[in-house]
């Protein structure tokens, strides 16, 4: 056998060999580098060039991923559904930690696409008749699952808990799984407590008065007087409200 | 011996060099004389038969160190001075610092670089740059001096300084063998040379058994017009004999026996 | 050397366009995309020197034919190989750790200016961490120590400095797509077969630690220490190779 083609026999048993060694130490890395979506190299070339290709691959990711969300919303302007929601998908699984692209991107498929759909002349129409409300709630429910593919550690933090609790109330109308989503947030230690008046507010409006005035309580016996984002004085009013709605009812 | 795709740069090659004695190895371009030099040293490797210094193979570090070689061109790296490209391949012989240092500069001084010591190799001449491989090459006080197209690009001045210098070599007993195109040059300095031809070993042995006549016969003359010596060629040649310069002797013979290689077609 | 510098020079500019270009800065905190220009220059840049030089250093001996004295000299050549690719990482070491120090300083000088900045950029996540920031530097030596053995082992093979040069960017290009690759152009029996095939190419994503390292989560020794070892085989197996086809040159 001559040298060239022994060394090629070399190489591949030994890579392959290697390769399969080190998988397990491979994938434990994994977890250090965070679950990165792939990319897709064809979007990539045919949407923006080369660079950003280039720019990608050599580490520049998050900057690639900035610029194309500054493309996205050239796309924007012009209303181009298909190519907002890809360049949108692009720009996540080249930068995947950014809340932002989640949070303003779930707000352009709840919100903008909707109208963009009907027109703006018949806005009204998607909370008025069946067709429109139907659009609405495809939407929201498009926007839901583009929240659901971040990252699980940015999944379980209170701004993606919210926007996710804010569509299923204000666009899919779905009482039950934003209170789901709320319940979540508030559970958070950080979170701020408007979000927690906010859920308050929910349950009472889902006809859960007593949870909502059992939840204030327990949330009013936490806030401290320092803080001036409690307003204290003003929870203790609602819960007396409604501790007067309860008592009104039995 | 060393078998390409190809072709056979050298060819059932086999020399004896014995120690002491100044080799001149002879040919024209491409006739193998590097490989042969390059095989001597391990950086190639013959597809059969072998190679022994010393008794070992030149594969082995510990023979290699005994060796002392100068490539056919100024192979060195043109951003360090002479003091530094001494230091380095000091280092790599594995010479003590403090002898290294003063073995560089009894080199440098010895081959007339003592006041270009740190001046870098890109600003070195031609001549410059071979004297200097001359020192590399005789770091650490090698046993046998393998010297490439040693008075190649040098001015004639240079080239007899090369000359006294490997005699200097034969006085102080080191093995020298060398390659160069200057045959009268050789002819004077080697003890014996071997004439080479597309790979292959066309003559070999002392100066002496390769010319022809042993020299009762020859005659020197001087102060004569070329139409004069022209006449002298024709009577000799008349008379059953002939006339040639003497200074072209060994020339002569490669020249023939090259011409007739080539004739045959390089058939063995 | 003067490549060497223009890539410096050319890093440190692009970590100072971190600085200016914040109109591209969407919702990260102005630290972290800091960080991303240097973290870019880093791995971009680190890999381009690293091609270049090793190719430079080692194929450079072979087309200029200096490799023949050293060689004639007491060396074997895998000593010459191991000397070419240490010589290789330092060089690759210095780079990063010029322009880590660019960055350290850039991220330093920034972070003792932000409080006086206006409220814009509240919310976002001042702090920053620096050990985060050396974390990634090593790991980027001991990735770009990967490419530089296998662009050795092209550098010993190659007749031309093109062809190594290309080889190494090929291999830096598909070392850096694996996952991809196999997720995109494949499906079925043809993945398999790509999933298999991508074994024989190291993959280098692993040492993309992204920018979560910056703000000090997620730094694992026992990750780091697995990232190393991951460098340290794929550099031994491709050194070992380029010192098998050093060794059968023919000088």
């Amino acid at each position: 056998m001559n040298f060239k083609l022994r060394l090629f026999c070399i190489w591949f048993c030994t890579s392959l060999l290697v390769g399969l060694l080190t998988q397990p130490l491979r994938r434990s890395t994994q977890t250090l580098t965070g679950k990165q979506a792939e990319e897709s190299l064809v979007s990539l070339s045919v949407g923006l060039g080369q660079g950003i290709t280039l720019a990608a691959l050599g580490g520049y990711r998050n900057i690639a991923a900035n610029l194309v969300w500054v493309s996205m919303y050239g796309d924007w302007r012009y209303r181009l559904k298909s190519e907002v929601a890809q360049k949108m998908m692009l720009a996540v699984s080249l930068n995947p930690d950014s809340i932002y692209f989640w949070i303003d991107g779930s707000r352009i498929l709840a919100n903008d696409m909707p109208v963009w759909q009907v027109g703006d002349e018949l806005m009204n129409t998607l909370f008025t008749t069946p067709e429109g409300l139907e659009i609405r709630k495809k939407y929201g429910e498009q926007a839901l699952a583009f929240l659901d593919k971040a990252p699980e550690r940015l999944s379980q933090e209170v701004p993606i808990l919210v926007e996710k609790a804010a569509i299923s109330w204000r666009r899919l109308e779905d009482f039950d799984r934003a209170l789901a989503y709320f319940k979540q947030a508030v559970a958070i230690e950080s979170v701020p407590n408007h979000i927690c008046r906010v859920y308050a507010e929910v349950l009472v409006k889902n006809g859960q008065v007593r949870e909502a005035y059992e939840y204030l309580k327990s949330h009013y016996a936490t806030l401290s007087d320092d803080d001036h984002t409690a307003l204290k004085p003003f929870v203790s009013k609602r819960i007396e409200e409604l501790k007067g709605k309860l008592d009104a009812g039995s | 011996m060393e078998k390409g795709h190809y072709l056979r740069a050298v060819d059932k090659l086999t020399l004896n060099i014995p120690e002491g004695s100044v080799f001149g190895l002879l040919g024209p371009n491409g006739s193998g004389k590097s490989t042969t030099i390059r095989m001597l040293l391990g950086l190639s490797e013959p597809s059969s038969g072998g190679i022994q210094i010393f008794g070992g193979s030149a594969k082995d570090p510990a023979v290699r160190r005994r060796i002392g070689y100068l490539p056919d061109a100024p192979y060195y790296h043109k951003f360090l001075t002479g003091r530094e490209l001494l230091r380095f391949f000091g280092r790599l012989l594995g010479i003590p610092k403090t002898d290294l240092e003063r073995q560089s500069f009894a080199l440098l001084s010895q081959f007339g670089l003592a006041d270009a010591i740190d001046r870098k190799l890109g600003a070195y001449s031609k001549g410059m740059l071979q004297r200097l491989g001359f020192a590399q090459a005789m770091l650490g006080d090698p046993e046998i001096l393998i010297l490439d197209e040693p008075t190649a690009g040098v001015d004639p001045v240079g080239a007899s300084e090369v000359g006294v210098f490997v005699r200097s070599l034969r006085e102080r007993g080191k093995t020298v063998l060398l390659c160069s195109h200057l045959l009268t040059q050789v002819q004077g300095l080697c003890d014996a040379v071997g004439i080479m031809n597309r790979g292959r070993l066309l003559a070999a042995g002392s100066i002496e058994t390769l010319l022809p006549g042993g020299g009762n016969s020859r005659l020197a003359i001087d102060g004569l017009t070329e139409s004069d010596l022209n006449e002298i060629a024709r009577l000799a040649e008349s008379k059953g004999g002939r006339a040639f310069s003497i200074g072209d002797d060994l020339e002569d013979i490669f020249r023939k026996l090259v011409i007739a290689d080539d004739k045959s077609g390089g058939a063995p | 050397m003067r490549l060497f510098l223009l890539l410096a020079v050319s890093g440190v500019v692009s970590l100072a366009g971190g600085l200016y270009f914040q109109e591209f800065n969407l919702g990260s905190s102005e630290l972290r995309f800091i960080a991303d220009f240097g973290f870019g220059a880093m791995t971009l840049l680190g890999s381009i020197v690293t091609v270049v030089a090793t190719v430079q250093l080692l194929f450079g001996e072979i087309e200029h034919r200096t490799i023949l004295p050293i060689l004639s000299k007491p060396v074997r050549r895998g000593e010459f190989l191991v000397g070419k690719l240490l010589g290789a990482w330092l060089t690759i070491c210095s780079f990063v750790a010029i322009l880590t120090v660019a960055l350290l300083l850039a991220l330093f000088i920034r972070e003792q200016q932000l409080p006086e900045l206006t409220d814009e950029t509240l919310g976002a996540d001042h702090s920053v961490s620096y050990l985060g920031v050396l974390v990634f530097a090593g790991v980027q030596c001991f990735r770009l120590m990967v490419l530089a053995s296998i662009t050795a082992f092209f550098s010993g093979y190659a007749s031309s400095s093109m062809f190594a040069v290309f080889m190494g960017f090929f291999v830096w290009v598909i070392g850096q797509l694996r996952g991809s690759l196999v997720a995109q152009w494949g499906e079925g029996f043809g993945q398999s077969v790509l999933k298999l095939l991508t074994l024989l190419i190291p993959d280098l994503r692993v040492f993309d630690l992204g920018t979560q390292v910056i703000e000090g989560a997620g730094v694992a020794p026992i990750s780091i220490a697995g990232l190393v070892c991951y460098a340290l085989v794929y550099t031994v197996l491709y050194g070992s190779l380029a010192a098998l086809v050093l060794k059968h040159r023919e000088f």
